[in-house]
């Protein structure tokens, strides 16, 4: 993310402070652009670091849930694991969620979605430590909990915690995330009402689409500048930042994620008597060396060697993007608000979306148990972990068709790569039937979209011809057809249409109810 | 539960243990298809295909007979107690403390309200005072309702049932049914898995369903069971990415008829129809598409 | 070791279903098997050993393994399910139950023909609506020990004098030395519809058997005074609406199902052995490789075992059995359609002031004053997306993803919940025995439960699914 233009200061001074560590109440430190944009834009910029940041969040704590396997041990000891990655992969969830949203509000002032963000590993301005690819530990817990923290609160533990998270060290105010959002809400107050789209509502992701039942996943939408502002306010509430300074943390709402995190960090152990998460690597990367500009000790040992290991490690990858890819395919996508409105692949894009988020979990699953290392022996406990790697590139075409072709060579090359791999990995405990359950699922979204292809590309004609012969049907029924539409109705039958029977047994407790009543007999 | 059972040959070294239920249950017999298992016989029965399973629960009370589909008594036996006799069309509201009920809630604005429906007063928990009690709650299905007694077989429950006043109880002490052949106290009976005579008689297991079947395939749209009375059938991707594909009823089963699914009245199979001709007009489906 | 004595004899299966057809050749065994190259794919049916028995001698002649399952015959005819039903038997008290033969019975002292058997089979579903116990239709073999065919002829008390519903037919199947085993077939009928004896032709019914004379099914209508409550779903019988479909007058149909009781009993060295069990007849499964979400398998397993699962019983390949089974039902549903799309299947948006497509849960609701409204996001119900979403369940659960779903999953109190949040549960837009939202058994829902991750706090939260829902007229509204 580009915050080379990004200033904190207080309103009314345009020149950046840095090395700020106090804080007055959230709010009288606030982001800006140097030089200020117009409203809407500026109100765009933040809302891409915002975006980013929530992206670089969730990725970040879903690794960290992935370390946890409650299975690895048993009892109390299974339960409280299991517990904290349920937790920590619900905050994943609501970050998720908080990422939706603010695409919604990109929706809701005209301009693109944003599903990019920095690689790992990266600093920014906002939080006092680098994000990174880590197992669950202490040291990142306790970073995770500030991070989470609203300002204001110093408190002995949460000044114990902030030494462990090595916040003091960056340099940093503790959370800005909040000021972020809250500086977007003020300038959706000078956002003019022709700029606020509502039309752009068809447009926006919504939490009656994503369903799965997650009761606190906020996917808000905003038609207009005070539902936007409720969305704002409600997403900077439920974990990044409050908007008025607590004095304790046991002020802080059971459910934000500050509160989580610290009930996790309080009860995970301190002095290493018995290891929680799996020793995932920092950074586990399939990077060429020396390839990127922030290479260092971690990212040599994060990478994965591996040849086995690098074949899943690279079918994460593809499936990252297909999730990315299938998204924002959907969001641009108009759904039906109308009763009466066709359909659109909308429903189907975000079904495989969810999919890729499946299939995720299940190949971090994998990757755990895998060696890290090419050559590696086997009292070397190293294993890998998702590398959440980023594609060339996220933009998506601009034409429906194009897409479709996107997708499709998206599907035909991890089909490729899940054949290469099955016949590698056949030993593998359970990853033979996962395999070849994706390489089902694959070929039939592939039938889907070569379908989708063939039918709008301009031979289409000529191909639905051939279609009809692959439809698979066995045996002709003209003959019987001909005597089923010869007859001719019985007296007094019964009305065959729908709409004329339609309430029948919807009013059968109503209808039993007056007949009991009236006890009468029809003429 | 039905599993690949092997044949079984002339002289059985292998057999089943009399306690255990589930190999009992999940027997399939020699030669018999899946599909005269249980396994592939619906349970969401209302009223069902195979069976209207929920036929089995009317006299798990002993002295009592209850209605298959409604928490309520339509029959005291002559025998029974005398405070049973009372019972008569009274509606059971707990069991071993476990409510037979349920609520209904849900947003209560009510589109183009006709003279049938009240104007709209807010939850529908919150029913104006002329609504009739029976429209807020209503009854479990026995089931679910019951599973948690069925293992008190010969032992007395605590039932509560509604008085003649809303506010009134009534709770009497029920002996529950064995509801597989065994009653307790008799060992060589111990671990049958036939359902006992005393709950199912000759036709009660069929007695609620559609007269004919017939009828049930074109009304049930929302209550089916897709394995027996399939609804979508040669689904393909259209156009549009969206679906298309055929109605199972529809009239038009040639090759060549357009994937285009239709609840036009006019272009499905009748009543007639099925009656006359069900055996040659509905096509089986194999993966999803016609097949004989 | 020969037999000395019986301690016990049972039947089994304890219930088997026959299904209708006319066809002359009962319908193949067969194996509904998961593919092992396409684990979300349809089953394949793979032939399994099929019995052939002489329809001289009542004998089975050879077994086969049928390389391809058809089912319907040359004629086209449907070919019927005829399940067999085998004694078995106890040889001492300790013992397990092994299937009784010829050889068993030479080893003490008996023959087949002292195995007597009698079978009871009736259709009530005319008595169950009128109240009148002539209205029900019964056969009755009468006990028998011979390998003749024995007709279920069905007789009432209201039909015509002499006139009767086949209900199908019965058979001691004759053992010998290559089939030894003490069996009897059940043969269902053929799916016909009976009339009653009026006047005019009616070209529905093969045969008219009912006499209005002496019943009154003829004309009929639920709710009629001084007759047995309603059924549920009440009208269900073939007949005509009047009074703006107030009233539902019955044509006076009956047809060939049944439901019956087998019995057998024998008497060994002065013990009298019996057993019993239980037989219906249904319509064909017209997708046979598809198998239901809820199946009565899964009531006779909760009866059996109880609503509760103890962790140590928790098994994925439970979970994954359900997963599956709810995919092969929802993939021959047009979702779209029973959720309360509008605008679709040739039907206009509205019809006379109502949603047009309204055959549905989302319609029925209506009767409890619930607003009409479809049921999960409109956008997201094509069929081809929920069978997607439902396959990368599936995946996930082999997997050995844990249930995460379980919070989606409706509890058995949860079938009157109408929100939209609990309406947008699973098993989705189907219906109960109830009548209200389907929700599996409890044992099924705790199978789930014993392999879901550990509930965190917030789970605990309102079953009812209230959320935090702020701001934004289209955000998640309950």
């Amino acid at each position: 993310m580009r915050l080379r233009h990004l200033s904190w200061g207080h309103p009314g001074k345009t020149s950046a402070r840095k090395g700020h560590t106090g804080l007055d109440a959230a709010g009288a430190e606030r982001p800006n652009h140097v030089p200020p944009l117009a409203a809407r834009d500026e109100a765009t910029y933040l809302l891409n670091i915002g975006a980013e940041i929530e992206h670089a969040l969730m990725v970040q704590y879903l690794y960290a849930a992935y370390s946890l396997e409650p299975k690895r041990f048993s009892g109390e000891r299974a339960e409280i694991v299991s517990r904290w990655r349920q937790t920590i992969l619900e905050i994943a969830r609501e970050e998720m969620g908080h990422l939706a949203t603010v695409q919604n509000l990109l929706r809701l002032i005209g301009e693109p979605l944003t599903l990019d963000r920095s690689e790992f590993p990266f600093a920014t301005s906002l939080y006092p430590f680098e994000f990174r690819l880590e197992p669950l530990s202490v040291g990142s817990l306790a970073k995770y909990v500030v991070a989470e923290m609203p300002p204001g609160l110093n408190d002995p533990e949460i000044r114990r915690i902030r030494r462990l998270a090595k916040a003091g060290n960056v340099g940093m105010p503790v959370n800005r995330v909040g000021s972020l959002y809250a500086q977007v809400g003020r300038l959706f107050e000078k956002i003019s009402d022709e700029d606020l789209g509502k039309d752009s509502l068809g447009f926006q992701a919504r939490g009656s689409e994503w369903g799965l039942g997650y009761k606190h996943i906020l996917i808000l939408n905003a038609g207009n500048r005070a539902e936007a502002r409720a969305a704002i306010d409600a997403i900077a509430e439920q974990g990044e930042g409050v908007l008025t300074a607590p004095k304790s943390c046991n002020d802080m709402p059971a459910d934000s994620h500050f509160a989580r995190f610290l009930k996790i960090f309080r009860e995970f152990p301190k002095g290493g008597q018995w290891r929680p998460a799996v020793q995932t690597p920092i950074h586990p990367n399939l990077c060429e060396p020396g390839a990127t500009n922030n290479w260092s000790k971690n990212m040599e040992a994060g990478r994965i060697t591996h040849e086995e290991t690098r074949l899943w490690a690279q079918l994460s990858n593809r499936r990252y993007r297909m999730l990315l890819m299938f998204l924002s395919h959907a969001l641009h996508l108009e759904t039906p608000l109308d009763a009466g409105d066709k359909p659109t692949t909308r429903g189907l894009l975000l079904t495989w979306t969810f999919g890729e988020m499946y299939n995720l979990r299940s190949l971090a699953g994998f990757l755990i148990h895998m060696k890290l290392k090419e050559g590696q022996r086997d009292s070397d406990r190293r294993v890998a972990g998702l590398p959440f790697e980023l594609p060339f590139s996220l933009q998506l075409p601009e034409r429906e068709i194009d897409r479709w072709r996107l997708n499709r060579d998206l599907l035909q090359a991890s089909m490729s790569l899940t054949a290469e791999i099955a016949k590698i990995s056949a030993g593998l405990d359970g990853a033979g039937v996962f395999l070849r359950s994706m390489r089902e699922a694959d070929q039939a979204a592939l039938a889907i979209a070569l379908s989708l292809i063939d039918q709008n590309s301009p031979v289409s004609a000529v191909r639905s011809a051939k279609s009809k012969v692959a439809r698979g049907v066995t045996q002709s029924r003209a003959a019987w057809t001909a005597e089923a539409l010869a007859h001719r109705p019985a007296p007094n039958a019964p009305p065959t249409t729908r709409a004329a029977r339609v309430l029948r047994n919807a009013r059968y407790l109503e209808r039993a109810g007056r007949r009991a009543s009236s006890g009468r007999d029809p003429e | 539960m039905a599993k690949n059972n092997k044949t079984k040959k002339q002289r059985q070294t292998t057999g089943i243990e009399p306690l255990n239920l589930s190999a009992q249950l999940s027997y399939r017999g020699a030669g018999n298809p899946p599909n005269s298992h249980p396994s592939q016989a619906i349970s969401n029965c209302f009223p069902g295909l195979e069976s209207d399973f929920r036929n089995v629960w009317r006299r798990i009370f002993v002295g009592l007979e209850m209605n298959e589909a409604d928490t309520v008594v339509v029959k005291v036996e002559d025998r029974a107690p005398a405070e049973l006799q009372n019972l008569l069309n009274k509606r059971l509201l707990k069991v071993d403390g476990q409510p037979v009920f349920v609520h209904i809630r849900g947003p209560h604005a009510v589109e183009n309200p006709g003279p049938d429906f009240p104007e709209p007063q807010g939850l529908v928990g919150n029913l104006p005072s002329n609504t009739p009690a029976s429209a807020s709650i209503s009854g479990m299905e026995w089931s679910n309702a019951l599973a948690h007694v069925i293992s008190k077989a010969g032992q007395a429950i605590e039932c509560i049932f509604q008085g003649n006043r809303p506010s009134e109880e009534i709770r009497v002490q029920l002996i529950i049914r064995s509801f597989f052949d065994n009653e307790p106290g008799n060992e060589t009976a111990a671990g049958r898995a036939v359902i006992s005579k005393d709950l199912i008689r000759p036709g009660e297991l069929s007695q609620s369903l559609c007269s004919p079947w017939q009828n049930d395939y074109l009304e049930c749209a929302c209550y089916y069971w897709a394995a027996s009375r399939p609804d979508y059938v040669n689904v393909e991707p259209g156009p549009d990415g969206t679906s298309r594909g055929n109605n199972w009823i529809q009239k038009d089963q040639s090759t060549d008829a357009p994937r285009s699914y239709t609840l036009d009245g006019s272009k499905l199979l009748s009543y007639d129809d099925l009656f006359r001709a069900w055996e040659k007009l509905l096509k089986f489906q194999i993966g999803g598409k016609d097949s004989e | 070791m020969p037999a000395k004595e019986i301690f016990e004899i049972r039947l089994l299966p304890p219930l088997v279903i026959g299904r209708l057809g006319s066809s002359e050749q009962p319908l193949d065994n067969y194996e509904a098997q998961v593919p092992e190259n396409d684990p979300l794919g349809y089953r394949r049916l793979v032939g399994a050993p099929t019995f052939l028995v002489s329809t001289k001698t009542g004998e089975i002649t050879s077994v086969t393994k049928p390389e391809v399952i058809r089912f319907r015959d040359e004629a086209k005819l449907i070919r019927p399910v005829c399940p067999f039903v085998e004694v078995w038997a106890r040889f001492d008290k300790r013992g397990a139950l092994v299937p009784l033969t010829s050889e068993h019975l030479r080893e003490l002292d008996l023959k087949p023909a002292d195995i007597k058997w009698r079978v009871v089979a009736a259709n009530l579903k005319v008595s169950r609506r009128t109240g009148d116990k002539n209205d029900g239709v019964e056969a009755n073999t009468d006990w028998f020990s011979d390998h003749a065919i024995k007709q279920l002829q069905g007789k009432s008390g209201n039909f015509v004098t002499n006139k009767f519903i086949l209900f199908g037919s019965v058979r001691y199947i004759r053992p010998n030395p290559r089939f030894p085993q003490i069996r009897l077939r059940f043969t269902p009928a053929t799916g016909k519809v009976y009339g009653p004896s009026i006047g005019a032709r009616d070209a529905n019914v093969v045969e008219t058997v009912y006499d209005p004379e002496k019943g009154g099914w003829l004309n009929f209508f639920d709710g009629q005074r001084d007759t047995p409550p309603s059924t549920s779903p009440s009208d269900i019988y073939a007949g005509t609406d009047i009074d703006n479909g107030r009233w539902h007058i019955s044509r006076g149909y009956l047809d060939d199902e049944c439901s019956g009781t087998i019995e057998v009993e024998f008497t060994v060295r002065g013990h009298k052995l019996i057993a019993y069990s239980h037989f219906t007849a249904g319509p064909p499964t017209f997708a046979p490789d598809s198998f239901p979400v809820r199946t009565i398998a899964d009531e006779l397993e909760q009866i059996a075992l109880g609503p509760n699962v103890s962790p140590a019983d928790a098994d994925q390949e439970k979970v994954i059995d359900i997963v599956r089974r709810a995919l092969e039902t929802v993939r021959l549903i047009n979702t779209a359609v029973m959720n309360g799309n509008q605008g679709i299947a040739g039907l206009p948006v509205r019809a006379g002031g109502q949603f047009a497509n309204n055959n549905n849960m989302a319609g029925q609701d209506t009767s409890y004053q619930r607003a009409f409204t479809p049921i999960f996001d409109p956008s997201v119900v094509d069929a081809l997306a929920i069978r997607a979403r439902h396959e990368r369940v599936l995946m996930a659960v082999i997997s050995g993803t844990p249930a995460w779903f379980l919070p989606k999953l409706r509890h058995y109190t949860e079938v009157g919940d109408l929100t939209d949040s609990g309406r947008r549960k699973m098993p989705g837009m189907m219906r109960g025995a109830d009548a209200l939202y389907l929700a599996l058994t409890r044992r099924q829902y705790n199978l789930v439960k014993a392999t879901a991750p550990t509930e965190t706090d917030l789970e605990n939260a309102d079953a009812l699914g209230n959320t935090i829902a702020r701001g934004g007229s289209h955000g998640q509204k309950q």
